[in-house]
């Protein structure tokens, strides 16, 4: 009875992990590059490297307000629905203006165009490319792309959920996981891998059981729809008025009106906030008799995703909606999950380390996938032997562990190569830079067509570590600060990217490097007469030798987890 | 920006010691590290202090930062502290002592002068 209950675990494991692990990767890839979202945007838009950074200023708040005010004014179209005046903070560092325009047919939302200050108040920086920045792979990892986001959103939700299934029946099986809490033995073939398997799973447990609960937790009114209809009988926008009265704004009335002046409200915020920071100032409707204002606080390390605010009628600057401080049990709760799996309360080495926990996740499916088709070679392997081609299943799922766990990385590094090297007069260049993504993506599949092998293996991280490795040289020479002018400059976002960029490429560099030595290492032991033939299809016998050799490559935890970075 | 790390690196440090004493008191290990087989009381006594310091880590971390923050930094924290750990098991086994004089000494002195 035991016996066959660990039996039925262990194949659901198996296969709950198989079935969606390459969507999981892509997940967990573009998830753990969201936690630099903002970091990344700032990269990919150099015209901001330079002149902008400033700090938030207390004392000189109603002097901006009134500078970003005039400014919009002066500068937006008459249809602007939103004004916006983003103040500096710890991620953003630089004071902005922006405004929305009315959406366009088909599209949800309207355009927003963004002017930023420079910090000696000279003037402002209009011109910056467009690019998507830190919002694709934050979009990419539950809007998928070139679907619409609804059916990705199932798809994804569908993966999470199979995660969530194989995380706790893997806790089950993995009879051992206090013992082995910190094995790893290395150069032991299927071992090793088992064990790289288990070490990133288990050291970052906690992570991965929150970040896919969580992660369910935020579409859960997609995948579960069925209560809110039930209780508001199909109607989802009362529920959401219910829910959060703050976030509905007044329709337009087409009546226009003399907007406050929003240096007038400072002090009413002042009174309510004391000295804590402002985020930003939004404006809806301007110069309509519907107008509102809502300032919204800097919440900083505080765990929590929702916003606090303060709501200003447009005209008369009368206070309208105050964030409650107390919030019911059951909403509390959704915030704080919400706030995990966002991290947007993170300071930066938190941050790090939730990039870290989801460079460990990318490993732990890769290490899962890449086991797969070891057992499956293992098994076909007296076939392949007597020189019998290895069966569809094999080589798919070869060919799809060679194209998502090295074409990934390399995706994400065109995706920055296009950034810079893209004209900024071209108008479908935001778009473009998306594509190369995934042109990269499918390059590594094309490749996986036509060789598998651990020498295509070592090509292909070689290729990708120097092309990451090479990207503060790129930002030299594409944006107006180097790496160590922006250390001079304290520019530690911009630092920070180059030296994560560097580490990753050389891990990848390194991983490489290891691939060569166990290649030549083989030779001590007896030779498989499939591991010594020269021609490419042999070579690709990951058994025995080769097999050793792919553990190698993950010898090293970090070399596996940047290697899928 | 810098005073931020000091503490951080203190309970860095005092994870990771904690974590390499948990790992001394399974037998593999112990047997990797020292040559020979740890006594049950050894491995006891290690267990016991590893609780005794990962309890203190804990409680440093939120004093540090509040309990909410200081909790979540705490799992990242010890997250790379086991990864840590283990590369040394994995890389040097020997070393592991060396690492946990170093570490001891590195810790409480970042800890105090951070004054937690």
């Amino acid at each position: 009875m035991k016996e066959t209950f660990f039996r039925t675990l262990s194949w659901l494991h198996t296969w709950a992990g198989l079935l969606v692990c390459w969507v999981l990767l892509l997940i967990f890839f573009a998830g753990s590059l969201s936690y630099f979202r903002h970091e990344i945007s700032l990269w990919n838009e150099p015209e901001l490297h330079q002149g902008v950074y400033q700090d938030y200023q207390a004392d000189t708040l109603a002097n901006q307000l009134d500078k970003g005010q005039d400014y919009i004014a002066a500068h937006s179209p008459e249809t602007a629905q939103r004004w916006m005046i983003n103040f500096p903070s710890e991620r953003k560092p630089f004071l902005s203006f922006s405004w929305q325009l009315p959406p366009e047919k088909g599209q949800r939302r309207g355009k927003t165009e963004e002017h930023v200050t420079l910090a000696d108040g000279s003037g402002m920086v209009s011109e910056v490319r467009g690019s998507r920045g830190g919002d694709f792979f934050y979009r990419l990892h539950f809007d998928l792309h070139y679907m619409p986001a609804i059916t990705a959103r199932y798809i994804v939700g569908v993966c999470t959920m199979f995660m969530l299934i194989a995380l706790i029946s893997g806790i089950v099986i993995h009879k051992r996981i206090f013992k082995d809490l910190f094995s790893f033995r290395r150069d032991k073939g299927v071992r090793s891998w088992l064990d790289a398997h288990n070490v990133s799973s288990v050291i970052a447990l906690p992570y991965h059981l929150m970040i896919t609960y969580t992660g369910l937790i935020t579409l859960m009114l997609i995948y579960i729809p069925w209560t809110v209809d039930t209780a508001y009988s199909g109607d989802n926008q009362a529920f959401l008025k219910e829910l959060n009265p703050a976030r509905q704004t007044e329709k337009a009335a087409g009546i226009s009106a003399p907007q406050v002046q929003l240096s007038q409200l400072l002090p009413q915020v002042q009174a309510a906030w004391g000295d804590a920071p402002i985020k930003q100032v939004i404006v809806s409707y301007p110069k309509d008799q519907n107008s509102q204002v809502t300032f919204y606080q800097n919440t900083g390390k505080d765990v929590t995703d929702e916003a606090n605010i303060l709501i200003f009628n447009g005209v008369n600057g009368e206070l309208k909606y105050a964030s409650p401080q107390e919030a019911s049990g059951v909403s509390a709760t959704y915030d704080t999950m919400m706030s995990l799996h966002t991290a947007r309360f993170a300071a930066p080495l938190l941050r790090i380390l939730f990039f870290f926990c989801g460079l460990l996740g990318c490993a732990m499916v890769a290490t899962g996938t890449l086991m797969w088709a070891i057992r499956l070679r293992q098994k076909q392997q007296k076939e392949i032997d007597k020189g019998e081609k290895p069966s569809l299943g094999l080589r798919l799922v070869e060919g799809l562990n060679f194209m998502f766990i090295l074409g990934l990385p390399l995706g994400a590094v065109s995706f920055f190569y296009a950034n810079r090297l893209l004209s900024t007069n071209f108008a479908g260049r935001s778009e473009w830079e998306v594509h190369s993504f995934f042109i990269a993506l499918v390059a590594m599949g094309v490749w996986a067509c036509f060789g598998r092998s651990r020498r295509q293996w070592q090509r292909a991280l070689i290729l990708t570590g120097t092309l990451c490795c090479a990207l503060p040289v790129l930002n030299a020479f594409t944006s107006p600060s180097n790496l160590i002018d922006n250390i001079q400059s304290q520019q530690w976002a911009l630092v920070g990217f180059d030296l994560l960029a560097i580490l990753l490429g050389g891990a990848m560099l390194f991983a490489s490097q290891r691939l060569t030595l166990i290649a030549k290492a083989p030779a001590k032991r007896p030779a498989r007469p499939a591991s010594n033939a020269t021609n490419a299809k042999a070579d690709k016998a990951r058994r025995g030798e080769p097999q050793t050799s792919l553990a190698n490559e993950l010898t090293s935890p970090s070399s596996l987890e940047e290697a899928k970075s | 920006m810098m005073p931020e790390f000091i503490p951080i690196l203190g309970i860095l440090g005092l994870s990771y010691l904690s974590l390499a004493l948990f790992a001394l008191a399974k037998f593999g290990h112990f047997k990797d590290v020292f040559n020979r087989p740890p006594a049950q009381w050894q491995s006891r006594l290690l267990s016991l202090f590893a609780w005794l310091l990962l309890m203190f880590s804990l409680s440093a971390c939120a004093s540090d930062q509040g309990w909410a923050y200081g909790s979540i930094l705490f799992m990242g924290i010890i997250s790379l502290a086991a990864m840590l750990v283990i590369l040394t098991l994995s890389y040097s086994p020997r070393h592991l002592p060396i690492g946990i004089v170093t570490g001891s000494v590195l810790t409480s002195s970042l800890l105090l002068s951070a004054g937690l």
